[in-house]
């Protein structure tokens, strides 16, 4: 159009100006690009953080279970609950429940043991990598046990430490077996360090007489579908048993997980302020000293109307230009993020709480409208920026105008 | 959940009757004389019994025969002889101290303050139960509050109040014994809002090893109706020789031994 | 000197150029000053809070007693050492501490709980377990059998003040003990940790359940009233109790955690607090740049008519000061008053964050008291204005780089 031709023709007369303007614009769109992106980044990593190492997205229990934790409520039909997972791609870790003594020597503890399946913790989770000492169960049952790091401390035991597990069975009977310490999980909070101690479900099974039964079922989608999403499927064939999304079963992560994400919204938002004024400060100036030139134009018998329209559609160029450039910018520098995490592990190395290990890495996530959104608003800041001197311009005496400083 | 006084199984086997200057029906009667009566119908120098405990829970049945051994208050042995995968299985109290001998794995583990309100082998009863060394007439406050018959038997019922700084968990202990003998029909304990928790009875009462006691006990707690743990006396020794050196963790790894 | 007054005067000439650029400036300043101090003022009252409620910023106890925490580990002559704290005049008081695992049960049942022994007259200043009571009272020193139990606790053994629980663990020399204690008060602290699973006594509660000495605790831990002295007092500690078989740690060791959280907090934030920077030193070179290119055909003028160039540098070096010191001073004194006024006031975040807030485990107070310090300050505006001098050189640079005739020609 016309109008556009003129527009770019009237830009590119103040070459040193226009360019600035656009490197500024463009560096303000990247920039902004770089932080959304890093900021969903940490807001993605720490749900991650939850879910990855052995909560899983939705976990699945009887519906008395979580009150007292009996021994006898497991999960109905747990055979149907992993099938359908199974089926839609969901990771699914059965696990086995019960309170018992750890003992070597003169040492005891109480202990929750954990009597899982190796394979499937693996693939819902990251536990098994977080060892301190030693490592994971094996596939085979052959009586070793994972314990967390409180407790390997009280019972004084280390890699190979041989281990008396005292526990009231299923049948009233005293179960007691053997077991050798395979391996120590680094910390990943308070509860469970002290208290964990992960058998294989057969050895479980036999220690508690309680054959192929489980009280929770974990799931994790890794990061394909929500939350939410999964306990939707998995509801349809879970029966009268219970399932809750994680938010649901750890309210105080949640809570601090949301904390974070308010807070780095507020930061976002105040980017955005920053970033948008710094545009809006660009264009002011270049607008104002151009109030002179719109003054000739009136003089020459221009409409007001159409100086606003001209103004309007270089800074629509402007806008498209920066956008171009900044998005191109922007995303090279998210995905470089992406992909190379920035390491903050000079600062520290990372925390631990209730079960939620958060590392010290901080990797970028760029998406879709992590790249529109700064790009729209660049363009309506650019606008108002343009318009607003452009107006006044518009409105003043021609005389006045031209001798504007 | 299955609290239950101390009085109650350990006393079983560690008894014995020490004649009293007070015998029933000789002279005006009080509760300490009653209570102290029945606390000494279950103690002793030593004792040799072999019993049958039954157990009724929501979720098992077991029965086990065990054999226990002890000497004064602070000292006892127990064996469990049946079922075959349990026996061997055994527990020595020394003073407020508990161990478990595990005969499969061959270890023996002393158990910690944090499992002592767990049950002991499955049955109602706690490992503090086994420690517990509340003798009612020093930890209570009590009084004859009912004499006459109930249901065709003379009782007398005495209530216990814990006294103010008595580590015991209940409100109120309320026992009914018989009028003739002292021997005690029935103890009920109420927690500290009076609502019933548990009840022990006591029946089938018989001679044995030389004294009239109770050849049964049952525990029901008060929350779960239906369940229960039985313990019946087969046969009890009294004042015999023990020695020392069997009350010990070496002779506790060592089942054959005795 | 002339070309001082002269340059302020060109500054002034374009007022609005110079007020945007000021703005600008002031603005970013205003906006990293805010950040700054409400992050800062974050990160101290949450450290506060949980070493108030645990051990102290420094805390001093048997050297084995952090890998295997047990109560026959126990730190003797508490009273020297808090004696000696004391005499140190960052330390404000002194905490001493008796922890230890116990069983408690009442008629309904057991559970296993932590339990702490305490001085309450010092614990209720300190302790968010004194502030959260629901029902009941705090538990004062002459409470021969009294307890505090957390709300979790209550609820499942069925508790309320003034009924009793039997306590039952392993004393320092491994006997099996047993302790009736009435229940004074109820709390809720908001971490689960806390309220389903700590009960709190007097010390002396505490002593003779576990029968440990009068003069002994497992725990003395100091509470700093300038805590950026903590290394100083650790030194001193470590100095007196030489020798020794104890241990003098921060709470970084003894709450490693929390000191994690804030420190990978703390890295982000600084990343934030770059692009901030950056962005803002953008806008800076950007308007400088801007406004001494516009004045092309007047610094070509001048020129034409033997200024020297260097003369005309310095100008605009010196009005880039100006800008500066306008910015910065305008920055810090707005941020600057608003970090006051959230100081003194403190922001409260509640309604944004809802309101139990918790991390780590640690209830965090929603309402975040700004910190305000001349570190802060000076730091902050002297990094802007030296960043915008380094800016103005490029500017400057440029004014006179291009040839007279060309501009002064063309228009």
């Amino acid at each position: 159009m016309n109008t556009m031709r003129i527009a770019w023709r009237n830009l590119w007369r103040n070459s040193r100006r226009t360019g600035i303007t656009i490197v500024a614009m463009s560096l303000s769109t990247a920039v902004l690009i770089i932080t959304y992106a890093l900021m969903l980044g940490m807001m993605v990593q720490m749900e991650h953080s939850v879910t990855d190492v052995t909560v899983g997205q939705v976990q699945v229990h009887h519906r008395n279970y979580l009150k007292e934790r009996s021994l006898y409520d497991t999960v109905d039909g747990w055979e149907n609950i992993l099938e359908t997972a199974r089926r839609d791609g969901i990771a699914a870790a059965p696990r086995a429940f019960g309170f018992g003594l750890l003992s070597s020597g003169n040492k005891s503890a109480g202990v929750q043991f954990w009597g899982v399946d190796p394979a499937s913790e693996q693939q819902i989770g990251d536990m098994a990598k977080n060892l301190l000492k030693g490592t994971y169960l094996s596939g085979r049952p052959s009586m070793g046990v994972v314990l967390g790091r409180k407790l390997a401390r009280t019972l004084h035991a280390d890699v190979g430490t041989e281990l008396v597990a005292v526990v009231q069975a299923s049948d009233g009977s005293l179960g007691n077996e053997l077991f050798h310490v395979r391996g120590i999980l680094k910390s990943v909070g308070e509860n469970l360090d002290r208290s964990v101690a992960i058998i294989d479900r057969e050895d479980f099974a036999s220690l508690f007489v309680l054959p192929d039964q489980y009280h929770e079922i974990a799931l994790n989608s890794r990061g394909q579908l929500s939350p939410d999403e999964v306990a939707a499927k998995i509801r349809s064939s879970a029966g009268s048993n219970e399932v809750r999304t994680w938010r649901q079963i750890l309210p105080g992560v949640s809570d601090m997980l949301n904390t974070s994400s308010g807070a780095t919204m507020i930061f976002l938002v105040i980017f955005f302020l920053a970033a948008g004024l710094g545009v809006l400060n660009t264009l002011l100036m270049a607008t104002y000293e151009r109030i002179p030139e719109f003054g000739l134009l009136k003089a020459i018998g221009t409409s007001s109307w159409r100086i606003l329209r001209d103004v309007s559609a270089e800074a629509l160029v402007l806008g498209i230009l920066s956008s171009i450039l900044g998005g191109i910018i922007g995303t090279i520098v998210s995905l470089y993020f992406q992909y190379f995490p920035i390491d903050l592990s000079a600062f520290g190395e990372g925390f631990n709480t209730s079960g939620v290990v958060i590392s010290a890495q901080w990797g970028a996530l760029l998406t879709l409208r992590g790249i529109i959104w700064p790009i729209v608003i660049m363009w309506l800041v650019s606008v108002l920026a343009a318009l607003y001197p452009a107006a006044k311009a518009a409105r003043l005496d021609p005389v006045r105008a031209l001798t504007h400083v | 959940m299955r609290q239950v006084c101390g009085i109650a199984f350990f006393l079983m086997a560690i008894a014995t009757f020490v004649p009293t200057s007070v015998l029933p029906g000789s002279e005006p009667v009080s509760s300490a004389d009653i209570l102290n009566h029945v606390d000494d119908l279950f103690r002793g120098s030593s004792s040799h019994a072999t019993m049958v405990m039954k157990v009724i829970t929501a979720h098992y049945t077991r029965e086990m025969k065990l054999v226990a051994w002890s000497k004064g208050k602070d000292y006892s042995l127990v064996r469990i002889l049946e079922p075959l995968k349990e026996k061997g299985t055994s527990t020595l109290k020394a003073g407020n101290n508990i161990w478990n001998y595990l005969p499969k794995v061959k270890r023996v583990i002393k158990i910690p303050s944090s499992m002592m309100g767990g049950s002991w082998m499955g049955s109602h009863f706690t490992n503090d139960d086994l420690v517990k060394e509340s003798r009612m007439a020093d930890d209570y406050t009590h009084s004859i509050t009912f004499e006459g018959t109930r249901e065709g038997t003379e009782v007398i019922e005495l209530t216990l109040i814990p006294k103010p700084e008595a580590a015991v968990v209940w409100g109120k202990v309320v026992a009914t014994v018989r009028k003739s003998d002292w021997i005690p029909i029935k103890i009920d304990y109420y927690g500290e809002k009076l609502g019933l928790e548990r009840s022990m009875t006591f029946s089938d009462i018989k001679t044995l090893g030389g004294r009239l006691a109770p050849a049964t006990m049952q525990i029901s707690p008060a929350d779960k109706p239906g369940e229960y743990t039985l313990v019946t006396y087969d046969d009890i020794e009294f004042d015999i020789a023990l020695k020392d050196s069997l009350f010990t963790l070496r002779t506790l790894q060592n089942p054959e031994a005795l | 000197m002339v070309i001082i007054r002269l340059a302020w005067r060109s500054l002034w000439r374009n007022r609005r150029r110079t007020i945007i650029t000021v703005s600008s400036i002031a603005l970013g300043i205003t906006l990293a000053l805010f950040l700054i101090s409400m992050a800062e003022g974050m990160y101290k009252k949450l450290i506060d809070d949980a070493v108030r409620m645990n051990a102290g910023y420094v805390t001093v106890e048997n050297k084995e007693y952090a890998r295997a925490p047990s109560v026959d580990l126990v730190v003797p002559s508490v009273s020297a050492i808090e004696s000696l704290a004391l005499n140190i005049p960052a330390v404000k008081s002194v905490k001493v501490l008796i922890v230890g695992q116990a069983m408690i049960s009442t008629g309904s049942g057991s559970i296993g709980v932590g339990l702490i022994g305490v001085d309450p007259a010092l614990e209720r200043a300190l302790s968010p377990i004194a502030r959260t009571i629901t029902q009941g009272r705090y538990i004062q020193e002459d409470d021969e059998r009294g307890v505090m139990i957390g709300s979790g606790i209550a609820e499942r053994l069925e508790l309320e003040p003034g009924m009793k629980l039997v306590v039952t663990c392993n004393d320092s020399t491994g006997e099996l003990v047993n302790e009736m204690l009435r229940v004074t008060g109820i709390f809720t602290t908001g971490m689960e940790e806390a309220y389903g699973y700590l009960i709190q006594v007097p010390l002396g509660v505490a002593r003779r359940i576990f029968s440990i000495g009068p003069d002994e605790a497992t725990q003395v831990g100091m509470v700093l009233s300038s805590p950026d002295r903590q290394n100083e007092v650790i030194a001193l500690l470590k100095k007196d109790l030489a020798g020794g078989n104890l241990a003098v740690l921060p709470w970084q060791e003894v709450m490693p955690d929390l000191a994690g959280f804030m420190a990978v907090d703390k890295g982000s934030n600084y990343v934030f607090q770059g692009i901030i920077i950056f962005l803002l030193s953008f806008t800076i070179l950007n308007t400088i740049l801007m406004s001494v290119l516009e004045r092309n055909r007047e610094f070509a003028t001048l020129l034409a008519l033997g200024t020297s160039p260097v003369l005309l540098r310095c100008q605009v070096l010196i009005e880039t000061m100006f800008i500066g010191l306008l910015g910065c001073g305008l920055g810090l004194g707005i941020g600057g008053s608003i970090s006051w006024y959230f100081h003194t006031y403190g922001l409260d975040l509640g309604s944004l964050f809802g309101e139990n807030l918790t991390i780590t485990g640690f209830a965090v107070d929603p309402v975040i008291y700004n910190y305000i310090g001349v570190d802060l300050f000076a730091w902050l505006g002297g990094l802007v204005f030296l960043l915008t001098m380094l800016i103005g050189l490029y500017p400057a640079f440029k004014s006179t780089r291009f040839s007279i005739v060309d501009v002064l020609r063309s228009r």
